[in-house]
Parts: structure tokens; sequence; C-alpha cells
């Protein structure tokens, strides 16, 4: 038998080194985006490729030391959550050219596992509740569902880049890049947040658990939200200064490419989501004998779906394409992380882990 | 050894005389004999393009220059010599070296980061290689060419940001296409330059080309260039369903295309994107159709801030150029030194033998009266005035044979002592 302690030391390790490699690839793609530095691009894709490799031996160390599959914590599940978006821009990248969509993708993924480094805890036990082989099903075809609308929020954005610069709507490029940084400061900040401050857990009137917070940890977290949005509208105006000009287009991948791969994305995607909702229901009718109860986390995993359902709708039967559903792609992604993290530190209820 | 080149190029002389002197097969031919005639000229390659005509030349003394290559020039040419003269330049050594890469990177051309110039430099040094024209001199420095051209264009990106109006428009094409086969593309208006993107285009893969145009023939025939179909001027609205890239140049004062006509014609394709280049001014297409979902337009002056903003970016891509090729000419120069400084110090030694052999000859024939050691002693002092009148000579050519320009020292060497011959040999 391994020391187990000596695992533990080893799989975070191999976890911070990930975070690294992440950063740096994601330092290099947006290198290559501004400067079209082709080696840049290059040893980009060669320390994501490195870093994946790195997570996975991370993942199933602790697969292997914790005992059960590595999606019982958030820490767990986010680490998972950016192991699903890189592996799926390793794919895509190789059979689409949408390198300089990594400038976007990469970040995104370094975020994620940064975050997921912030909550990291040592392997534990699961809780009964979570003792089952769905656990393993449902969360990691919910994973990979993610995953794909996480690539299709890249290509979606880019695409909405793209077309404004192809329209020489330069202006709204600014727009862009302002409300998505923004829009990342604003998540991260909140996210940091919440993570900071110390609510107390309490039971209800009605039995349920509930989380008070205290005036401090409000403006615990009101703060970390105005820093982080801040600092996203910084980062945002300076990025879409830097596009937003005649020959900008040429640096991203085409219009076509980017709505096929945020469009074949959702169209796996979606049935994905399906899956992990029906495996959902039926280890909830084990659990805890009932399908579907209206906990927060039910309810927004159905709203995930409608909303993704309407762009495999309107593009079916109403022939949207291009700008409008690269909009619902990108907005998509809000109900996603909201599904996904709002539930748990802003709602409670069952599916709260952590 | 001494490399020299004379030239004339679109910068220094004006397109009739340049035609004039422009050399094909023939006259190369006989430009090289000209200039072989010359005892001291050891290799030739001639070079011309269409905005360009240079000649190398290796030649044995440093006096044969511009006047001689000028001369043999406007013979072959059969031009004025004072005409040619104020429209010509003339580089050697060094400066030769660093022309012929700054050509070869293109960074001498007409249009920064053009392709064919490495193409067109291969050919012109194969021809002279093959009339056995060049040696070892000319052979390395023109494969160092072609290295450094091609090292220019993987390493800074000179090569992108097309400039010209026609490939502007199909790169940006390709940035709502991606792949450009088996698109449609329709022509409006005959002109020159709707016909040079139609040719760009059908490189990249385009196969359904429609022509209209308000004479028909005019229509039918450029059609027929393209293996494409004329179709009415006024029925063109009805092809809009299906084209995805619609070019047009007519002299029309009003618009060719109108709103209203792409917005009936993008619902009836399903919102799949159209690309509308207007290179017409007045323009053709209403710019209202840009605000149209999935319609994108440019016309003439969008294009041009393109080209503008790529020429800018070209221009700092040839600042890396120049200094990737500034340290290939110090590799070129310091092999050009070290080929030199070999045979130079046995020409130098060679002469310090003669001299002492001869001199010693002279003096003991008249001392006959010397013991053997005597004798001896004067030929060791003899050897040791040679010896020590060469020793620093010889240490600083072997130095200069690493430094920058050292190839001068070589060369004033090799004339204040009159030393000759050695590595003039073809290879």
């Amino acid at each position: 038998m391994l020391n187990t302690d000596n695992l533990v030391i080893a799989e975070e390790i191999l976890f911070i080194a990930t975070v690294i490699t992440y950063l740096v690839s994601s330092v290099l793609y947006i290198w290559h985006l501004v400067t079209r530095n082709r080696r840049a691009v290059v040893m980009g894709f060669v320390l994501l490729a490195l870093g994946l490799v790195a997570q996975t031996a991370s993942l199933l160390l602790r697969w292997y030391t914790s005992g059960h599959a590595p999606m019982s914590d958030t820490y767990e599940s986010l680490s998972l959550f950016a192991w699903g978006v890189v592996l799926a821009f390793i794919i895509t990248e190789r059979f689409y050219p949408v390198k300089s969509a990594g400038a976007i993708v990469v970040p995104s993924a370094f975020l994620i596992s940064l975050v997921a480094l912030i909550f990291y805890e040592d392997p534990a036990d699961l809780v009964p509740a979570l003792q089952s082989y769905w656990l393993w099903i449902h969360v990691s075809i919910a994973m990979i569902a993610y995953g794909l609308f996480a690539l299709a929020f890249g290509a979606g954005f880019f695409y909405i880049v793209q077309e404004y610069l192809l329209k020489k709507q330069y202006e709204n490029v600014k727009t862009a890049f302002v409300l998505l940084l923004a829009g990342l400061g604003a998540v991260l900040g909140l996210w940091f947040g919440s993570w900071w401050s110390e609510p107390e857990m309490v039971i209800d009137a009605a039995g349920n658990p509930d989380k008070i917070y205290a005036g401090i940890d409000i403006i615990k977290i009101i703060g970390s939200l105005a820093v982080g949005l801040l600092l996203g509208l910084i980062l945002g105006s300076l990025a879409g200064r830097g596009a937003a000009r005649p020959a900008f287009s040429t640096r991203l991948p085409s219009l076509d490419v980017l709505d096929e791969v945020s469009y074949r994305a959702i169209a796996i995607g979606f049935p994905m989501l399906t899956i992990g909702i029906a495996t959902g229901a039926i280890w909830a009718d084990i659990a805890w004998g009932r399908w579907w109860g209206w906990d927060p986390k039910e309810t927004w995993s159905a709203i995930t779906w409608f909303y993704y359902g309407a762009y495999l709708h309107t593009r079916l039967t109403l022939g949207w394409r291009g700008r409008h559903s690269a909009l619902i792609a990108v907005t998509g992604m809000a109900v996603v992380l909201f599904t996904y993290f709002g539930v748990n530190f802003l709602l409670s209820g069952l599916h709260a882990y952590a | 050894m001494h490399l020299a080149v004379l030239g004339i190029n679109h910068k220094t002389a004006p397109v009739e005389l340049r035609e004039q002197v422009s050399l094909n097969d023939a006259s190369c031919v006989s430009l090289t004999g000209t200039l072989l005639d010359d005892e001291s000229i050891t290799e030739v390659v001639p070079f011309s393009t269409c905005n360009r005509t240079e000649v190398y030349v290796v030649s044995s003394r440093p006096e044969v220059g511009r006047r001689e290559l000028l001369e043999a020039l406007a013979r072959t040419a059969a031009v004025e010599r004072r005409e040619l003269e104020g429209c010509t330049y003339f580089h050697e050594g060094e400066q030769a070296v660093s022309h012929l890469y700054r050509v070869a990177a293109s960074l001498d051309s007409m249009v920064v980061g053009e392709a064919q110039i490495l193409g067109q430099i291969k050919q012109a040094y194969e021809d002279s290689h093959e009339r056995e024209s060049t040696s070892i001199l000319l052979n390395r420095l023109f494969r160092h060419a072609l290295e450094v051209g091609k090292r220019v264009r993987t390493e800074t990106k000179i090569g992108e940001n097309p400039v010209s109006v026609s490939s502007i428009a199909v790169e940006l094409a390709k940035k709502v296409f991606e792949d450009l086969r088996g698109r449609t593309v329709l022509l409006i208006g005959a002109g020159e330059m709707t016909e040079l993107t139609a040719t760009y285009l059908v490189d990249e893969g385009i196969e359904n080309i429609f022509v209209a145009n308000r004479t028909i023939e005019r229509a039918r025939e450029m059609a027929e260039k393209f293996d494409g179909r004329a179709v009415p001027f006024e029925g063109l609205a009805d092809y809009l369903p299906i084209t995805d890239i619609l070019i047009s140049s007519t002299g029309a004062p009003h618009y060719v295309v109108r709103k209203g006509q792409v917005e009936r014609a993008m619902r009836m394709r399903r919102n799949r994107p159209i690309f509308f280049i207007d290179i017409a001014v007045p323009r053709d297409i209403d710019p209202g159709v840009n605000d149209v979902n999935n319609a994108f337009i440019y016309d003439i002056d969008d294009l041009n801030e393109v080209a503008a903003v790529n020429a800018g970016a070209r221009e700092k891509e040839a600042r890396k150029a120049e200094s990737i090729i500034s340290q290939e000419v110090d590799n070129f120069i310091h092999w050009m030194s070290s080929l030199e400084v070999v045979p130079t110090i046995t020409a130098l030694r060679e002469m310090g033998e003669e001299i002492k052999r001869a001199e010693l000859q002279r003096v003991l024939g008249k001392l006959d009266s010397l013991s053997e050691g005597d004798r001896n002693r004067i030929e060791a002092m003899a050897a040791g005035i040679v010896n020590k009148l060469l020793h620093s000579p010889t240490v600083e050519l072997k130095h200069a044979a690493n430094e920058r320009g050292g190839y001068l020292y070589i060369e004033s060497m090799r004339r204040l002592f009159k030393l000759n011959g050695t590595s003039e040999g073809r290879d």
C-alpha cells in the first residue's frame, strides 16, 4: 500500500503545476492573438496539452486516494470542469482552425482551475447521500455538457466580435469586450466574496438548511464584486481598443467556423444535459424517493435545458444563425454558471456541497 | 576575389528604360560572354525581372568596376552608356552581398513582401550555373541568398497581410466563409478590377460564376474566361439568393443593389451570409445593406483602409528582416574572408621564401671563403628576417578572417605584395 499522505501532496502539486501551466499557456495564446507569433501558439498548445496530462494525473490520484470519483466537493467539480473545457478545446482545435479562440477559452480554463485551487480541500470520504455509482454517471455527463457549453460560449463570443469587425462596427467590438470582461470580473468577484465570507448555516422553520450572512460578510461580497467589476471594465476597454481596428478580423477564425463550432458544441451538449438531468432524476428517486422536487438546482437545470433547447429550436425551425444564435450561446453561459455555482453559493438546497 | 553588382530597378529608372535593359536568355548569354572575355572577371550572374536588371560579377582586380559593367550592359541592351549611367546603382563587397539579400527577401521590391522574387533569383542563378559562368563565390552567394530569402519569409510575417485591394477582398471573404470552394460569385460590371478579383477567387476554389453587365456581350466574354454564365443585368436581383460573394464595379450613377433586394434574398437563403465587394465609384451597393443581418459590404475606401494598415504591418516586419539580413551578410563576409586568408598567407610565405632563396644564392655565391658554420649563420639570419617581417602580417590576416570587413585587409595585402593566382580557380 502506498503512503496516502504523499499521494495527496503529489496530487496537490500536480494540480498547482496544472494551474501554472494553464496560466502560461493563456499568456501565450493571448500573445499569439496580439502579435500573431506562430511559435507562441505552438508553445501554448504544447503547454496546454502538458497541463491536461498533469491535471488528468492529479484527478486520477485523487480518485485513488479518496476511493471515489473526483466529483464530490467544489474543488473536485471545478477541476473536472476546467479539465472538460481544455479537453474540448484541444479536440476542437485539431479539427477546426480556431487557434485564436484559445485566447479566451484557455484563460477561462485557467480561471476555473484557479478558483478550484482556492477551494482546495484534502480528499474526504463521501457524505452518505453521495455514496452511489449514480454520482459518477450523473456528474460526469453534466460536466461534459458544461464543458461543451463553455466551448460554445467561446466560439459565440468570438463570432460576435468577428461579425462586428467585418461589419466595421468598431464601437461595438469595444462594447463586447467590456461586457465580457466586466461580467467575468463580476462573477469572479462574487465567487471570491462568497468564499471570503463566512455565512452561518441554520435550519429554518421548515427544516431546510439555510445560510445567514452577517453585515461584514455582505460588505466583503459587495466589495469583491465591485473590485472584480472595475478590473473587468479596465481590462475590457483595453482589449476592446486593441481589437477594434480594420485588419484585426484576419487574426480571428472565420464566421463560418465559429458558427459551426458553437452549433456543434450545443448540438452535442444539449442531449448530454438531457441525459444528465434524467440520470439525476433517477438518482433522486432512488436517494430521496422522488423524481423531481423543484430544488433550486433542479429548477435551474431545467431553465438551462430550456435555454439551450431554444438555441436549437430557433436554429432548426426559424433558420436563425450567426449573431442571434451566438448571443444565445454567450448568454447561456451565465445560466450555466448560475446553475453550476450560483445555486450552491446563493441559494440553499440539497445539491449544496462543500 | 572582388564582388560587385551593377543594376537598374524601379526606383532608379523609368519603365521605358527598364524595358530596354531587360535581358532575355540570349542577351544574358551575350552579356556573360562579353564580361568573361575580360581576363580578370571570373564569375558572372545576370538577373532580370520586369522591375530590375542586375549583373553580379567576381573579378580578381578591384579596379574592374562600374565602368566595365556599365559598358557591357549598355552594349548588350543597345542603349547609350550616358543614358544608363545616371539610372544605375553599383555596389561592391559587403554592400553587394547585402543588396542581393535584400532583393531576395523582397525588401527591394515594388510590393515589399511579394513572393515571386525568390523563384526568379533561383532561375537566374541556375541558368548561369548551367552556362558555367559561376564558381565558388557566386555559387555560395546565390545559394545563401535563396536561404536568406526563405528564412525571412518563415521568420517574419512580411508575406502576410495582403496589400492589394483584390487580395484583401479575398482574404476578408475567407473570414466570412472559411472555405471558398464550391461558393457562388456574382460579378456585376465586366471591368478589369472585377476580373482580377475573380481570378483570385477562382484560385481559391470558387466554382460558380455569374456575370451581369449592361452589354450582355461583354458579360458573355468574361463569363467564358471563367467558365461561368452571363445573366441579364436587369434581373440580377434574382440571383442574390444563390450568391455568396458579389463583386460590383459598374459606372452606374445610382445604386445597382438595394437594401430591400438584399433583405428579400437573405430570407430566401435562410440567413446564409453574403459578402459584397463594391469597387465602383460612385458606389454600386446601397451602404444600408451593411445593416442587414449576415450581409457584409466593403467599398473601395474600406479596402484601402485595410491596405494601409497591412502596409504598416509589413513595414514593421521589414525591419525585422533587415536585422536578419545584416546577420547573414556578416556570416557570408566571414566565409569570404576565411576563403581568402589561407591562400593569401601561403602566397605571402612563398614570396618570402623566394626572396630569401634568391638573395642567399646571390650573396653566398660571392662569399665562397666562408666556413660551413658561417654559411649556416647567414642562412639562419636571412630566414629570421623573413619570418619576423611576415610574422605580424600573418597573425593579422588570421584575425582579419574573423572580423567584419576583414576581406579589405586581405585584398590590400594581395595588392601591396602583388600576390596573384591561387584561390581564383573555378570549382
